[in-house]
């Protein structure tokens, strides 16, 4: 996946250039601002990042020529976070609106969410790691042919630790994770969610699929 | 203006008429003119003189009593000039002159000040915005560039964002023009965002959080109220010993939704309480903390009364305390009606 970011400030774009290619993604990033539609139709990234106050071009107006020619997914990333800010950016098609200093996993959730809406024949349904499959779409686990269902919780917490195997989760980065899509979760309750997890993996056979790293977190 | 009064400013002229008269009846008497006549010229003159008084102390008092009305109920007394009719008489003219001509002095100096509250706060915002820029580049150097240096240093950016935040609302609270945009939103796109941004510094202290009825919807503007839940989060996070508990309740009422923000913590003091809302105030348990500055709970309570929101506070020593939000129900007709009153500059 290709990514164009359209920010005027040097070591922001750069930065974010970095931070995006160290998750996987491609990234293509215009110097100049006097033909931003030119250059996106030359590189056709999937998705834009677009910064709103730019030299010379005004970021709105950039988003409705955009929209008018295509429906490349645009987030709009701006340091303007007023209520006004966010519905002009919306209302002129914007896909997404994230308000800078972003916290970085936010902005990559949030991509990661515009594409998944935006590609939905490229977004990986499933996920495997020695013999367990999640999958993400019906929320199950499987293994050996035997299925079980999971809640919303503990889905996040198997993707999580799935997209790192072999590394360790700490508990502060997977609570972390859960408050980021609104589930409020404190350390007992992120424990009691691993014990279910974990007696919903047993029962398919992958007993202790999930390893507890005393002082650390979990890893898989 | 009483009769009195007007009387004793013409002393002069009635002493001297008086005079004047004594002297005319004497002289006519030693003329040997009758008394009888005397007394009728006498009479002519004074009640010329006093009928004319009369009427020149009925008509000013009619034009001052409209005017003292008019100054009673207005509001913004300086623009007195424009609901007083001129008088008919120059000395009422004069004054209405005088007037006219203050409260144009006034208008100008009050654009002044207007012109200033404007530049300035959009000085304030065109800053903050800059400044989020190299603060944003900084954050992901430090997350691209993994390490305890960087952790610190991503520690104390959060910081600064928290002051910067301030100044932005600061800026915002003390504009003099709408500068909100109230929508119908549910609580939790408030709280959650508000949670959201705290989350980091929550986690680490193991904070446990409650949430009850906050698909409630109010009106509001969400950002506005999403900075304000996170002074009120901060505050309950500064009087907790310990891993906080923090309870988030929305209720809706027959005039309006509440939204509650409690803590189990240390409790406020009864004799700071009254305090809380105050500029710089930071009471016994703030003191105890370097980073209170006292503008988080007075710019929470500024921003909520521009939105025609009430907030209050119940505590109690050793049990903690519960700070409400008041969310009128009717505050989109209030708005509306005040706009209305006030029309857009």
């Amino acid at each position: 996946m290709k990514i164009a970011v359209i920010e005027d400030h040097d070591a922001l774009r750069q930065e974010l250039c970095a931070l995006l290619e160290r998750y996987g993604y491609e990234t293509c990033a215009p110097e100049g601002f006097v033909d931003v539609v030119g250059f996106l139709r030359e590189a056709a990234p999937h998705l834009v990042l677009l910064d709103i106050n730019l030299p010379g071009v005004d970021g709105y107006t950039l988003c409705r020529q955009l929209r008018q020619e295509s429906r490349l997914p645009i987030i709009i990333v701006t340091s303007r976070d007023s209520e006004l800010d966010e519905l002009m950016s919306m209302n002129l098609g914007a896909d997404d609106f994230v308000a800078k200093p972003y916290n970085s996993q936010i902005l990559l959730a949030r991509i990661a969410a515009v594409l998944t809406r935006s590609y939905p024949e490229n977004a990986p349904a499933r996920l495997s790691h020695r013999g367990v499959t999640l999958d993400l779409t019906s929320a199950r686990v499987s293994y050996q042919g035997n299925c079980q269902e999971l809640t919303k919780n503990e889905l996040k917490i198997l993707h999580l630790l799935m997209q790192h195997p072999g590394e360790v989760c700490t508990r502060d980065a997977i609570i972390e994770a859960l408050w980021q899509s609104d589930a409020f979760v404190d350390d007992n309750t992120l424990t009691v969610n691993v014990n279910r997890l974990r007696k919903k993996l047993e029962a398919l056979g992958a007993a202790d699929y999930i390893v507890t790293r005393r002082g650390l977190g979990y890893s898989i | 203006m009483k009769g009195a009064v007007f009387l004793r400013d013409r002393l002069a002229l009635l002493l001297s008429t008086l005079g004047a008269a004594a002297f005319a009846g004497l002289l006519l008497y030693l003329l040997g003119v009758e008394l009888y006549p005397v007394c009728f010229i006498l009479a002519l003159f004074l009640l010329s003189v006093w009928s004319s008084l009369l009427v020149e102390f009925l008509r000013k008092r009619a034009y001052y009593r409209q005017v003292e009305e008019a100054l009673h109920q207005l509001e913004k007394k300086f623009l007195l000039s424009q609901v007083i009719p001129p008088a008919s008489f120059y000395e009422g003219r004069y004054l209405y002159e005088v007037l006219a001509a203050t409260e144009k002095s006034m208008n100008d100096h009050v654009d002044a000040y207007r012109h200033a509250s404007r530049e300035y706060k959009e000085f304030i915002e065109s800053w903050v915005h800059e400044i989020k820029t190299p603060i944003a580049a900084s954050h992901l150097l430090c997350e691209n560039h993994p390490g305890a240096l960087s952790s610190a240093f991503a520690v104390q950016l959060a910081e600064i964002q928290e002051y910067v935040d301030q100044a932005l609302f600061y800026a915002r609270s003390s504009y003099v023009e709408k500068d909100y945009l109230i929508r119908e939103v549910p609580l939790s796109e408030i709280v959650h965002p508000a949670l959201r941004r705290l989350s980091r510094g929550l986690i680490e202290r193991k904070a446990r959080i409650h949430t009850e009825g906050l698909d409630t919807r109010v009106m509001a503007d969400p950002k506005w109220m999403e900075f304000v839940v996170l002074q009120l989060v901060k505050n309950a996070m500064q009087y907790s010993q310990g891993p906080p508990e923090i309870t988030f309740t929305g209720r809706p009422g027959a005039d309006s939704v509440t939204l509650t923000v409690g803590d189990h913590g240390l409790g406020i003091p009864s004799q700071d309480l009254p305090r809380i809302f105050e500029k710089g105030f930071t009471g016994v348990n703030g003191r105890r903390s370097a980073h209170a500055t006292g503008m988080g709970l007075y710019l929470a309570r500024k921003l909520c009364s521009r939105m025609g929101i009430a907030l209050s506070v119940v505590s109690i020593l050793g049990k903690g305390t519960e700070m409400t939000v008041h969310f009128p129900m009717s505050s989109m007709h209030r708005l509306l009606e005040r706009d209305i009153q006030e029309p857009a500059r």
